[in-house]
């Protein structure tokens, strides 16, 4: 009877185990994943704010064009001018292959088609998915790729009005 | 785990449930340990990279202040300025100082950009400028004009906290990269 018990205890502890080492092992590769979605956002609100600065650094207007492929960045969906395209694909071509379906707008009231008001607001957004199934904490990821925005307004400088 | 004393008397039982304690908490001890630097060294991986994005964005900012395009000439000298990675380093470093932790040298950019060999805790903040960007002159007389994209790059080798004792070779440091790019003024207004 008593041997029973032991054995009994020893399975009891065997199979807590068995049940808090995944969930212990799940919560860390949670937190690095979270971590590392913590970092795309700062890197996709640098490129974005740095990109919507960048609008009056010409006299070419807001969201005049799709942006070109760029080495190790692809943008899905894109309306920037050079100035903005350039800007964003060049701060996120410093993280290559950690995003995927990468969308980047202009739009605001800078120069439009040349003819428009010189003041005004520009606001570019950007959205992409951050391709933690591509990292070696994907299996602590359950709910596939999270997605992260940014939005960064900036006022045309009195320089450019 | 049990933290019952054992007295005199209590048996080959008693011993026998202190000894599996020990087994016990030596499995599970080493395991905690590296759970809970696993853990710190993430957060402070999260914290320092952080805050090396945020500098290089400071950086490329300082550094487009101080560029002018190859048509602003300076007129001293008569030649186009760059922006010089010492300007952007005197105002960043402050910001990477407060962050990285176990970093103790900031050396001066090399004339040929960053090294691709970095000592363990070593940051360079380089800067460089591509002339050859994006076409903007669409009217003359600055018709073909391109935009000179000026990179702040922040990179470094950076060492974790884990004691020496549970160091894996790779997680002894981690190499850090991080830049940011922006385009220089390119017409007068």
């Amino acid at each position: 009877m008593r041997r029973r018990s032991t054995a009994s205890q020893g399975g009891q502890a065997v199979l807590e185990t068995a049940i808090l080492l995944p969930i212990l092992f799940w919560m860390i590769g949670g937190f690095v994943a979270l971590m590392l979605q913590v970092q795309a956002q700062q890197e996709i609100d640098t490129a974005t704010t740095l990109a919507t600065e960048a609008t009056f650094q010409n006299d070419l207007g807001v969201g005049t064009g799709t942006c070109p492929a760029t080495a190790g960045v692809t943008l899905f969906s894109s309306l920037a001018n050079p100035a903005e395209c350039a800007t964003f694909s060049g701060t996120m071509q410093f993280y290559p292959h950690f995003f995927s379906h990468v969308i980047f707008l202009c739009a605001g009231n800078y120069l439009n088609g040349r003819s428009g008001s010189l003041t005004g607001n520009v606001t570019c957004n950007a959205s992409g998915q951050v391709l933690i199934s591509a990292t070696p904490v994907s299996w602590a990821q359950f709910f596939g790729n999270p997605t992260v925005r940014a939005e960064a307004t900036s006022q045309t400088p009195p320089i450019r009005q | 785990m049990a933290h019952r004393q054992i007295r005199q008397g209590d048996g080959p039982r008693a011993r026998q449930r202190s000894g599996q304690a020990m087994v016990e908490m030596a499995f599970v001890f080493p395991l905690f340990l590296v759970v809970l630097f696993a853990a710190v060294d993430t957060a402070l991986w999260c914290i320092e990279t952080n805050a090396a994005v945020a500098a290089a964005e400071a950086g490329v900012r300082v550094a487009v202040a101080s560029y002018q395009d190859p048509y602003t000439l300076n007129h001293r000298t008569n030649q186009p300025q760059t922006p010089t990675a010492s300007q952007v380093q005197k105002v960043i470093q402050p910001l990477l100082q407060g962050a990285m932790f176990g970093v103790h040298s900031y050396p001066p950019q090399p004339p040929t950009g960053c090294p691709s060999s970095i000592p363990a805790g070593t940051i360079y903040v380089c800067v460089s400028s591509n002339p050859h960007g994006p076409i903007v002159g669409i009217k003359p007389p600055d018709s073909g004009v391109r935009m000179t994209m000026v990179t702040c790059q922040v990179e470094g080798t950076v060492p974790t906290l884990i004691p020496p004792i549970f160091q894996l070779a790779s997680f002894s440091e981690f190499h850090m990269n991080v830049g940011a790019t922006s385009a220089a003024l390119t017409f007068a207004p």
